[in-house]
């Protein structure tokens, strides 16, 4: 059948959107017909200058050239040591006057399954030397793709296994595929098989001191709010506590680009507000997200807070895994998941117990870039009507995680207040965010059934 | 195309009215459209360098010439990524940079750091592009900008926006192609 020069299947096979029985069919016209070819070359080009210019890191594409040599290649041999070939290989693709023949050895690695000891086609486990190398992420047990990430604390012994040197990578390089995957994961899973995942231990109220600086996580996991939303929308209850990770909800969703500090390898934004839900204490919000066209791989942030004004901090979400893993009677490995994406920024919410005898205009809290770029903030503003969107609609998404995974000891979070804070983000989420919007849907839904689950 | 390899699957999914039956080269031609940016990103991660990223994933596609499109289809991606890291590393062994996954080691990676001119150019190209985009129909500009700016995938856009996943395609092919048509020579 022909294939219509028009036909937005040949742009979404270009970008690689395209799956199935409509992938092979264009497939199919690409080495049949010279227009359709023509033209999905078109869209690959386009697509690698727009790429290339607007993501900040270069396309992940092939070249030109680089593609119209492997097409070449079918009828030639293959070059076995691309490096010393490295500059000539797109130059001469027809190689089987060169005499180098290759004789290509497939060999499929096998990885041991923690669980059953037995071998599972995968990627190879590396050397001892290149732990961090060579993971092909996808292939990692659904276990650690959705693990949380969290600073593993000094002193317990906690280790970083290899899958998490992978998740990280992960997390910074392919957020986008990563986090398909992990939704992917989860809809695949049993949902019983949340009841598996250890327990969290919610972030203690720390003394401020001020000759410390607190370390502000700069990536997330992915697993949370997929779970969630599976166990309202199957089930409608609540999931299990263990699945509700705030940071993950948090940074489920995206925020405006960070632009009031600008950093060697990052931007970021700071703000601080009133709580909504205690209105003696503030919420303090930072926002990172790596710059374009940097090297972010070392970057780093860190809180200086004024203790004379903050006497008590805690970190929302980012809870410690219990030691020991009740279903398995094993300790856990904790992770250490630093590095920011490139892609997606992290935003990070801390609770305030402010000083309450002093008042005056002197610093709150200092933002320091790894680079020694700082702001400070000394004062704090309503959570309505003067906090940014985005600063309201996260504490939001704060709020539903601790009322529902119990992670607020205070108790000052109900399902009456998170209703009223649902109300009035609202009026502010454009039409255009559906997301946002489906995510109203999905809290107000966690309050009414938390309502009607204990009376509060 | 010349002489590719025909190696036609007479396997039982010829009788499978789901599937097509595949040569090599349709087999490498819907690889790279699935696989090719996430492959690139992979061997990224190892060779930490993106051309030779994309070398390296060359090599890889050209390699799928050599298989019987019938057995490695069904576990094709598992395929890719096992060639794409061995090439991977058979880079680093001969360029000796393979060494030790600790803190350290990215102390020895080029930073890679724009100069100061060329963050200006970066600037002014993104500028540009953004331009040339702000002309099309502000659907279209839409979804070109959540597509290539934040590299969502039309599932994601689709959720983004509440449009459908065919109306996302729809845009990005009429929008590309109208965008193409406004480029100027030096962004084609």
């Amino acid at each position: 059948m022909k294939i219509d020069i028009n036909d937005p299947r040949i742009t979404a096979f270009a970008l690689g959107e395209l799956q199935g029985r409509d992938a092979q069919e264009i497939a199919r016209a690409v080495q049949t017909d010279t227009r359709i070819r023509a033209a999905v070359d078109e869209v690959r080009d386009t697509s690698f200058m727009l790429f290339d210019s607007l993501s900040g890191g270069g396309a992940n594409l092939l070249t030109t050239d680089q593609r119209k040599s492997v097409r070449s290649a079918g009828c030639g041999a293959v070059i076995e040591d691309l490096a010393s070939a490295r500059v000539a290989l797109w130059k001469k693709p027809m190689v089987a006057g060169i005499g180098v023949a290759a004789a290509v050895a497939i060999s499929l690695f096998f990885i041991q399954d923690r669980k059953s000891g037995a071998g599972t086609t995968g990627m190879a486990a590396n050397d001892s030397t290149d732990i961090n190398a060579g993971w092909d992420w996808s292939q990692v047990e659904t276990e650690d793709l959705t693990a949380s990430a969290i600073v593993p604390v000094s002193g317990t012994g906690l280790t970083e296994s290899e899958a998490a040197h992978a998740l990280a990578a992960a997390i910074s390089d392919d957020t986008q595929s990563f986090r398909g995957e992990v939704a992917k994961r989860i809809s695949q899973s049993e949902l019983n098989d949340a009841h598996q995942l250890p327990g969290l231990i919610a972030n203690d109220w720390l003394d401020v001191s001020s000759d410390r600086a607190y370390q502000v996580p700069l990536s997330s996991g992915s697993a949370s709010w997929p779970w969630i939303e599976r166990y309202l929308t199957e089930k409608n209850v609540l999931p299990p506590v263990q699945t509700i990770r705030i940071e993950e909800m948090i940074n489920h969703f995206q925020y405006s680009t960070p632009s009031q500090l600008t950093g060697t390898e990052l931007v970021a934004d700071m703000e601080i507000c009133h709580s909504p839900w205690r209105p003696d204490h503030l919420l303090l919000a930072v926002h990172v997200a790596a710059r374009p066209g940097v090297d972010y791989a070392r970057a780093s942030a860190s809180l200086e807070v004024n203790q004379e004004r903050i006497q008590k901090l805690r970190l929302l979400g980012y809870a410690n895994l219990a030691h020991g893993n009740p279903s398995k009677g094993e300790p856990m490995a904790g992770r250490s998941l630093q590095q920011i994406s490139k892609t997606h920024g992290n935003y990070v919410i801390y609770e305030l117990e402010p000083v309450m005898a002093v008042q005056g205009d002197s610093v709150i809290a200092t933002l320091v870039l790894g680079d020694g770029t700082r702001m400070s903030l000394n004062q704090s503003v309503a959570w309505e009507g003067i906090a940014s969107p985005d600063l309201r609609f996260a504490s939001t998404v704060a709020a539903t995680g601790m009322l529902i995974s119990g992670q607020d000891s205070s108790h000052m979070v109900t399902a009456e207040k998170l209703l009223s804070m649902l109300e009035v983000i609202e009026k502010g989420i454009p039409a255009s965010l559906n997301k946002r919007r489906k995510a109203l849907t999905i809290m107000k839904k966690c309050a009414s059934i938390f309502a009607a689950n204990t009376g509060k | 195309m010349g002489d590719d390899k025909q190696t036609i699957s007479n396997s039982s999914r010829d009788t499978d009215d789901n599937k097509m039956v595949e040569t090599s080269a349709e087999l490498v031609e819907r690889a790279i459209s699935e696989y090719e940016s996430p492959l690139i990103g992979y061997a990224k991660t190892i060779v930490l360098d993106l051309d030779r990223a994309r070398d390296v994933v060359q090599d890889t596609f050209i390699r799928l010439y050599q298989q019987d499109a019938g057995k490695v289809s069904d576990g094709l991606k598992s395929w890719l990524f096992t060639v794409c890291r061995n090439r991977a590393l058979d880079v680093l062994r001969k360029d000796k940079r393979l060494v030790a996954m600790e803190d350290d080691v990215l102390v020895s990676r080029d930073s890679g750091d724009p100069s100061p001119y060329e963050a200006a150019a970066d600037h002014e190209r993104v500028a540009l592009v953004k331009s040339y985009i702000s002309r099309l129909p502000e659907n279209q500009a839409t979804v070109i900008l959540l597509k290539f700016e934040n590299g969502y995938s039309y599932q994601e856009i689709s959720a983004e926006t509440g449009l459908t996943q065919g109306n996302v395609g729809f845009l990005i092919h009429t929008g590309m192609k109208r965008l193409r048509s406004i480029l100027p020579d030096e962004l084609k």
